[in-house]
């Protein structure tokens, strides 16, 4: 299919791996610089603050399938916890964010709880109705929380003198902030990655897609969904730290159940379950309303005092072009697009050192070289190539010609139940 | 000799529906013991009672001298029990590799804490890893290992599906209609595969299958239930030829005559609710 | 031998009938513990607070607990006839309402309507809608594919929220009631008052809950329906044409929620998020009651309303911008004991 095909496991492919990962790294580094504004900068910060938030409800919403409406709360808890933390008992930022993780994993576990009994749409309730009570909270506890005035920290973050940024400049702060939530959005990223592509989350996929299965493979249904709530609102906790750390203003408007629908969108619209999902659904949540009110501000029969509400309706409509056209969001369109021109031939290291081949792959049986232009590809899709040197083919490519000697125990038996469609 | 499974005068009621009434037998170590009667005759209620799914309104069930009703659905599988679905249990958002991988979930260790950080992860996943790819192996499954199990063809998801629950280790293996979906070449070579699987291993194998070729000449021993009661047991030879039985999947010798449609309607409509009446 | 056969079969099939009825007797009694339960709380609570403030200030807020409770009944009921035609719940509920009753404004107030005419048109119209939105963007989807359809319902959230601000922005606008509301229009029972447009609600919601049980109950097509939200697949092998039903369940549910939305606009403002907190408490209702329970719904709307007006006025811990939460809590709690709500059906998990 793919017009590049790549071994696993080759240097073809960790110079692959190499080349796409710097490009990320360089973009996501290059943007206080391509920004000319520092509001522009500001943006990019939530862009890194909501991704983590979003990452958090992925992981309940894309990969339990369980619909929460109510991480907007968890995302308030954290910003508030660091807000109070930083303006009334002189902390760190950063200093608060074990003690987010900590207070916001236990109330969503206790969240998560009556996930153990109630299932579906039910759960779905219990969870808006957390969202929906949590800016009832802020405003009854006036006294902690400031009620309907917030709490405003003064000391904004600042670099530090060690650091190149200028605490003085208008850039300098800026910048400083948004390297700081990068930082540790990338180390939940890399935290939550891990979490998924693991034991727990093979388990995390498979009570969402057989839950009887799950279970009677060992899979403790209860424990893992309460579990996996507790991680979701850490995460959303530290999201709330982030936007806090952005701008030091925690009010109940901020996080209401406005923000935990806007969440949902923005999370369908970047691809559930996958953990990338979370950048574009971010990029789209922060940059989508703003770009929707200047353009509207150039259309004269929205210019009334309902312009604002323009951008609701491009969410709704950006929404409904999703589920009908792309339901796996943004993420999955670029990874189909991207499998058009390169593809990666699994063949993982446990793989190659229980068939006993050279950790190279390459030089131990010159075979055919691991990355190749499949110039067939174009015209004929299916012929069944060489895929490279002891690589797991395809089920489109049925047996690897070239290298019999490594593979043949696996191709020997006859076909028992055959390829045949029923 | 201790049998390894027992089950004891096990009921099962849904509101006033009787799914099983005094279903007992047991099954021995090491045997391969089939299941067997026409639909609706409460065969999967059996397994969901023994996987913990269903609670059996009363009777007992014992394993290895061990009281089965305390346990919970994802317990068993400790016990060195797992089983396979009617309609398939596989997790279509997987890899094949990776729902085997599953099969062998509580063989794993690394938890919450350790999987985000990543800590004796890699060992784990590549002993799993290696050891779900020589189940496949075992299988001619492994083509397809790093395949999403969506869409392939349903005689290879029975088979995906026995390679996970042999990837639990079990000492009792329960198989909900292996065979359905396989061609007449293939259930032979699928019996084979079982018995041969239950020889290399210390293995029990209880079966449900409609495919009576199979059951008479892989099954040691053979239950024979009909409307939620247990109407014949023995080895294959006997249950064949047994008169009970030969009623229960053809029906009563006359009921092919002029009533016979009605009769055979109103027998159908009352198969799920009426409980052990109709033979008794 | 053939009659012997014939009457074990019959004796069979009357074991059958008598356990079908046991069963049904079993699930009767159930529904009298709850009944049960409930009353006892009731009772308890009430001697409670007839001790601590008088008989008078209970009833007072027994009606007025009543007033919200009804339509958060009506609004339930709403959210239950489409959860049983679609198997979701659906999220743009209260904004559909919403835009109802902005329809009926405009009918009444700028078209100089009838109130009763008004609300009528709108609610028709509205039908209507929520039939489109049905066809075109519920239809195409796989009935089982409950979490793209529910997206589905939460981006028609967000458009129907933003076309209304778009068309009437935010300003608050009194809406008619079609009820008299003079300052001597009310009814003393044991010092305490109801207002006749309490009366009115009242009567209306119950009216409608008739109206919808029968429609299901008596008419072919609400045989169907009825089939259709307990067994899709049947349904559609006895040839049901779910399409209809599934529409019919929509139209339904936004007659119902324009309803709701008309009946307590005159009490709220109107603007374009009115219906956002109402859609909470119904939320709360219909799940208390189990989803697919219409009398569920409407006894749930019940109990959420006087919980949120006692727990406000009786508890000064908890107060009136408390009642929510409190509410809310009421559901978690139930559902933690019934995890299908006080009348849902459980269903037995085939696997």
């Amino acid at each position: 299919m793919a017009l590049v095909k790549i071994t696993q496991n080759t240097p073809a492919h960790w110079a692959y791996r190499a080349i796409r990962w710097a490009v990320v790294a360089a973009a996501l580094l290059y943007v206080p610089w391509f920004a000319h504004q520092p509001a522009r900068i500001d943006q990019f910060t939530q862009v890194a603050a909501f991704a983590v938030a979003l990452l958090g409800l992925n992981l309940v919403m894309g990969f339990a399938g369980q619909i929460s409406l109510g991480h907007s709360a968890f995302v308030g808890l954290g910003g508030y916890i660091t807000v109070i933390l930083v303006a009334k008992h002189d902390w760190g930022y950063l200093q608060t964010i074990p003690v987010v993780i900590v207070i916001c994993f236990i109330a969503g576990c206790i969240v998560g709880l009556p996930a153990l009994r109630i299932s579906g749409l039910y759960m779905a309730v219990v969870t808006l109705a957390v969202g929906a009570v949590f800016p009832i909270i802020v405003l009854k506890y006036d006294g902690l929380t400031g009620g309907a005035n917030g709490v405003l920290a003064k000391n904004k973050m600042l670099p530090p003198s060690w650091t190149p940024f200028d605490a003085h400049s208008r850039f300098g702060p800026v910048a400083y902030r948004y390297l700081v939530v990068l930082l540790v959005a990338v180390v939940m990223f890399v935290l939550t990655h891990n979490l998924v592509r693991g034991r727990i989350g093979r388990a995390i996929i498979a009570l969402r897609d057989n839950s009887t299965g799950a279970a009677v493979s060992g899979v403790n249904l209860g424990v893992v969904r309460t579990v996996l709530f507790g991680i979701s609102a850490a995460l959303g906790g530290v999201a709330g730290t982030l936007l806090i750390i952005q701008l030091p203003q925690a009010t109940d408007g901020r996080f209401g159940l406005e923000l935990a629908i806007f969440l949902v969108v923005a999370l369908f619209a970047g691809g559930t379950g996958r953990t990338s999902g979370a950048v574009p659904g971010a990029l789209i949540y922060v940059f989508l309303p703003y770009y929707a009110i200047e353009w509207a501000k150039h259309i004269s029969f929205l210019k009334g005092p309902g312009a604002s509400s323009v951008s609701g309706v491009i969410y709704g409509v950006l929404l409904l072009i999703f589920v009908f056209v792309l339901p796996g969001g943004v993420v999955d369109g670029l990874r189909r697009a991207w499998g058009f021109v390169f593809q990666v031939i699994p063949r993982p290291m446990w793989l190659m050192r229980y068939r006993g081949e050279a950790p190279l792959g390459t030089t131990a049986h010159g075979g055919s070289p691991p990355m190749e232009v499949d110039a067939h590809a174009v015209d004929a899709p299916h012929t069944p190539d060489a895929t490279g040197p002891g690589s797991v083919p395809e089920h489109v490519a049925k047996a690897d010609t070239t290298d019999r000697s490594l593979s043949s125990t696996t191709n020997q038996h006859p076909v028992f139940e055959g390829e045949t469609p029923r | 000799m201790q049998p390894l499974l027992d089950i004891d005068d096990v009921a099962v009621r849904f509101g006033g529906v009787t799914a099983l009434s005094g279903v007992s037998f047991s099954v021995m170590p090491g045997q391969i013991c089939g299941l067997i009667g026409p639909n609706g005759a409460g065969k999967t209620t059996v397994f969901n009672c023994i996987s913990r799914i269903y609670d059996p309104t009363s009777g007992s069930i014992t394993y290895d001298g061990r009281d089965l009703l305390k346990e919970r659905p994802h317990t068993i599988v400790r016990l060195g029990i797992m089983r396979s679905f009617q309609n398939l249990a596989l997790w279509p958002g997987l890899t094949v590799l990776e729902n085997v991988m599953m099969g062998a979930y509580r063989r794993g260790k690394v938890g919450f804490l350790r999987s985000p950080l990543w800590l004796g992860a890699r060992r784990e996943e590549n002993s799993l890893a290696t050891r779900a790819y020589q189940l496949l192996e075992e299988l001619d499954l492994t083509d397809i290992a790093f395949r999403q199990c969506e869409g392939l063809p349903y005689g290879t998801m029975k088979r995906i599906e026995l390679a996970r629950g042999l990837a639990a280790d079990p000492r009792l293996l329960i198989l909900d209609e292996p065979a359905t979906g396989l061609t007449h070449g293939e259930v032979t070579e699928l019996g084979d595969l079982i018995r041969g699987l239950r020889d290399r291993r210390d293995l029990s194998v209880l079966l449900v299958e409609h495919h009576m070729g199979m059951v008479m000449a892989l099954c040691e021993h053979v239950v024979v239930l009909d409307f939620g009661r247990k109407i014949a047991e023995g080895k294959p030879d006997q249950v064949r030829n047994d008169p009970r039985v030969v009623e229960a999947y053809l029906g009563a010798p006359d009921q092919f005559d002029a009533h016979g449609a009605s009769s055979a309607t109103s027998a159908t409509s009352a198969t799920g609710g009426t409980g052990g009446e109709a033979t008794a | 031998m053939s009659g012997g056969s014939t009457k074990t079969q019959v004796k069979a099939a009357n074991g059958g009938l008598e356990r079908g009825m046991v069963a049904l007797r079993n699930v009767g009694a159930r529904r009298m513990q709850t009944f049960g339960g409930l009353l006892a709380v009731l009772v308890v609570f009430s001697v409670w607070a007839v001790i601590d403030g008088g008989s008078k200030l209970l009833l007072q807020r027994t009606f007025d607990g009543l007033n919200n409770g009804f339509i958060y009944s009506a609004m339930a009921l709403s959210l239950v006839l489409i959860y049983r035609s679609t198997g979701i719940i659906n999220f743009a509920q209260g904004n559909m309402a919403m835009f109802g009753t902005f329809i009926a404004y405009v009918l009444i107030v700028e078209q100089g309507l009838s109130v009763v005419a008004g609300v009528i048109v709108a609610m028709v119209i509205s039908a209507i809608g929520a039939a489109v939105i049905e066809r075109l963007f519920v239809w195409p989807f796989d009935p089982k594919n409950h979490l793209a359809i529910t997206i589905v319902t939460l981006s028609w959230y967000l458009i129907i929220a933003a076309l209304a601000g778009i068309i009437w922005a935010f300003d608050p606008r009194a809406f008619p009631s079609p009820f008299p509301t003079g300052a001597n229009d009310y009814v003393s029972i044991g010092g305490a008052r109801i207002r006749y447009a309490s009366l009115g609600i009242w009567a209306t919601v119950l009216l409608t809950l008739v109206l919808v049980t029968q429609l299901l109950r008596r008419t072919k097509i609400g045989l169907a329906f009825r089939a259709v939200s307990s067994n899709l697949d049947s349904g559609r092998l006895v040839g049901i044409r779910i399409g209809r039903v599934v529409q019919l369940g929509w139209a339904l549910s936004a007659a119902v929620g324009t309803l709701a939305g008309c009946l307590i606009a005159p009490s709220l403002l109107l603007d374009p998020n009115f219906m956002s907190k109402v859609l909470i408490y119904s939320f709360a209702a219909a799940t208390l009651g189990g989803l697919d329970s219409l009398g569920g719904a409407v006894i749930g709307g019940l109990i959420i309303g006087l919980v949120q007006t006692m727990s406000g006025g009786y508890f000064k811990i908890i107060g009136s911008e408390f009642s929510l939460a409190s509410a809310l809590a009421v559901i978690i709690v139930i559902l933690l004991v019934k995890p299908s709500g006080l009348f849902g059906s459980r269903r037995v998990e085939r696997v």
